[in-house]
């Protein structure tokens, strides 16, 4: 099909032929203009060829018999008779200048990506909440510095002015929050360390390194356990820290009728031990492991007696969390 | 300034294509004088040649573009264009080098189709270039130049029968 139309163009054009005069035409005026340059020309004969008429002439019907000098047509121009021909073609085509912006565009994607992707680490992924009794709570960005504060009573509030943390590696933060805590901490407290995240290895790292900085004297009353955000948003609404809002959690579920300010206002010792008063297990469980943990944790108090022992919420996770106990009784 | 035998063999290698490609916009007489501008700026311009096949498609580029510059002053000077057309197919000036009739047909279906495709379709079906050759050529992007060429050759045939 295509080639009937080929054809047809073959067929027209293949009969045109530069006309003969107009190829050694064409050659002398490029011999002239070799030698006017040659010259260095000043004056420039007529050229054989014909004006443009369409160029320059209004009346494109009449055909100048007597061809004067065009205007433009001065030897000592670089290219005098390239009128046509002459104006320069932009400098950026088309497609350069496509390319251009193509290129300029990837640079400003990439830029906004690093921008964002900068926005996006410095934003908090993991949670880490301390009750003693002051209740705060850090909020730790990838980078792994503190980029959000919380303090959930007085007491938090007073803890986290004194440690001023905001900014710093997580480390640091723990061992100026630890400093602080010095003056709550009585002979029996319970530190509790609640950690909220979604990376299993990163909330293993931050526990172990919780645990560490914060048992400093080695007494084992750090409890560590892992939450999960509805648990995070929950306490938050109820305007407690994680490790205590827990216990209350478990308290009311229990059926006991304890009111969330009384709650707030003990230490995390005086809850455990209200707790284990009770015969509440005192789970420290993500939501999945519910039951079974919390089986086995009745089954530990009973065993561990009436011991104030604080690893009586005996509960090795199977869950994968590594849940460490840094005292020695493992009721496994 | 390049030497004189190669202008000719410049001249005697693709003289026909440029004056053909002149002839595909202009009536002869200012296809004249469009070939020999494209010629002068050839002997003007010294850089080198990658081949002869980038000789020729330089040579086909700047008739093209020229004619084109023609074309966009006589519409800025109110000279229709059918005016154009008419002049060259009737022979109003002396006969140097005649359309053929059966170039005039063909030239006058192409003008229908509007340019582009005009020019796309002219050096792909006559001179054999590639989608490639005459996006660099015509300064327009490949995937363009593959449909203009693809509407263009339904709507040329449809223009011929």
């Amino acid at each position: 099909m295509t080639d009937d139309v080929k054809r047809r163009l073959q067929d027209a054009f293949d009969n045109a032929h530069v006309p003969a005069d107009l190829a050694e035409r064409t050659l002398e005026r490029i011999e002239q203009i070799r030698t006017a340059d040659q010259a260095g020309g000043s004056g420039q004969t007529a050229p054989a060829g014909r004006t443009h008429k369409l160029a320059e002439q209004p009346a494109a019907d009449e055909h100048d018999p007597s061809p004067s000098i065009p205007q433009h047509r001065k030897a000592s121009d670089d290219q005098p008779h390239l009128s046509l021909v002459a104006q320069k073609r932009p400098a950026a085509s088309p497609q350069r200048r496509r390319h251009i912006v193509l290129a300029a565009a990837a640079c400003l994607l990439l830029v906004l990506l690093g921008i964002g992707g900068v926005a996006w680490a410095s934003t908090p992924y993991a949670y880490i909440g301390i009750d003693v009794n002051p209740s705060l709570e850090l909020g730790i960005n990838r980078f792994d510095c503190v980029a959000d504060t919380r303090a959930y009573n007085k007491d938090g509030e007073q803890v986290l002015q004194q440690a001023d943390v905001q900014g710093k590696s997580y480390e640091e933060a723990l061992a100026a929050i630890d400093d602080a805590l010095q003056d709550y901490l009585t002979q029996d407290a319970v530190i509790e360390l609640t950690i909220v995240c979604d990376d299993r290895d990163a909330a293993a790292r931050l526990e172990s390194t919780g645990v560490h900085c914060l048992d400093t004297d080695q007494t084992g009353q750090v409890h560590c356990s892992h939450a999960s955000e509805a648990e995070h948003h929950e306490a938050s609404d109820h305007d407690m820290g994680l490790g205590k809002y827990r216990i209350y959690r478990q308290l009311v579920d229990a059926g006991m009728s304890i009111s969330a300010e009384d709650a707030e206002s003990m230490t995390m010792r005086e809850l455990l031990d209200l707790a284990q008063q009770h015969g509440v297990g005192v789970a420290v469980h993500d939501s999945r492991d519910e039951e079974e943990h919390l089986h086995r944790d009745q089954e530990a108090t009973a065993a561990a007696g009436e011991d104030a022992e604080h690893e009586s919420a005996g509960n090795a996770l199977e869950t994968g969390h590594a849940h460490r106990r840094h005292t020695s009784a493992s009721l496994d | 300034m390049r030497d004189a035998p190669d202008i000719e063999q410049a001249m005697h290698a693709y003289g026909d294509a440029v004056w053909r490609a002149c002839l595909l916009y202009l009536a002869p007489s200012d296809a004249e004088d469009v070939f020999q501008d494209v010629y002068i700026k050839y002997a003007l311009h010294d850089a080198p040649f990658r081949s002869e096949r980038h000789k020729k498609a330089w040579l086909l580029r700047v008739a093209i573009n020229a004619c084109k510059d023609v074309l966009k002053a006589a519409r800025n000077k109110n000279t229709s264009l059918e005016g154009l057309v008419e002049q060259g197919g009737e022979g109003a000036l002396p006969a140097t080098g005649d359309s053929p009739e059966g170039l005039i047909d063909i030239r006058n279906a192409l003008d229908t189709l509007g340019d582009p495709p005009k020019t796309q379709l002219y050096l792909a079906l006559y001179e054999g270039y590639t989608a490639r050759d005459i996006s660099r050529m015509t300064g327009m992007p490949t995937g363009t130049v593959y449909s203009w060429i693809s509407r263009g050759k339904q709507q040329l045939r449809e223009a011929l029968s």
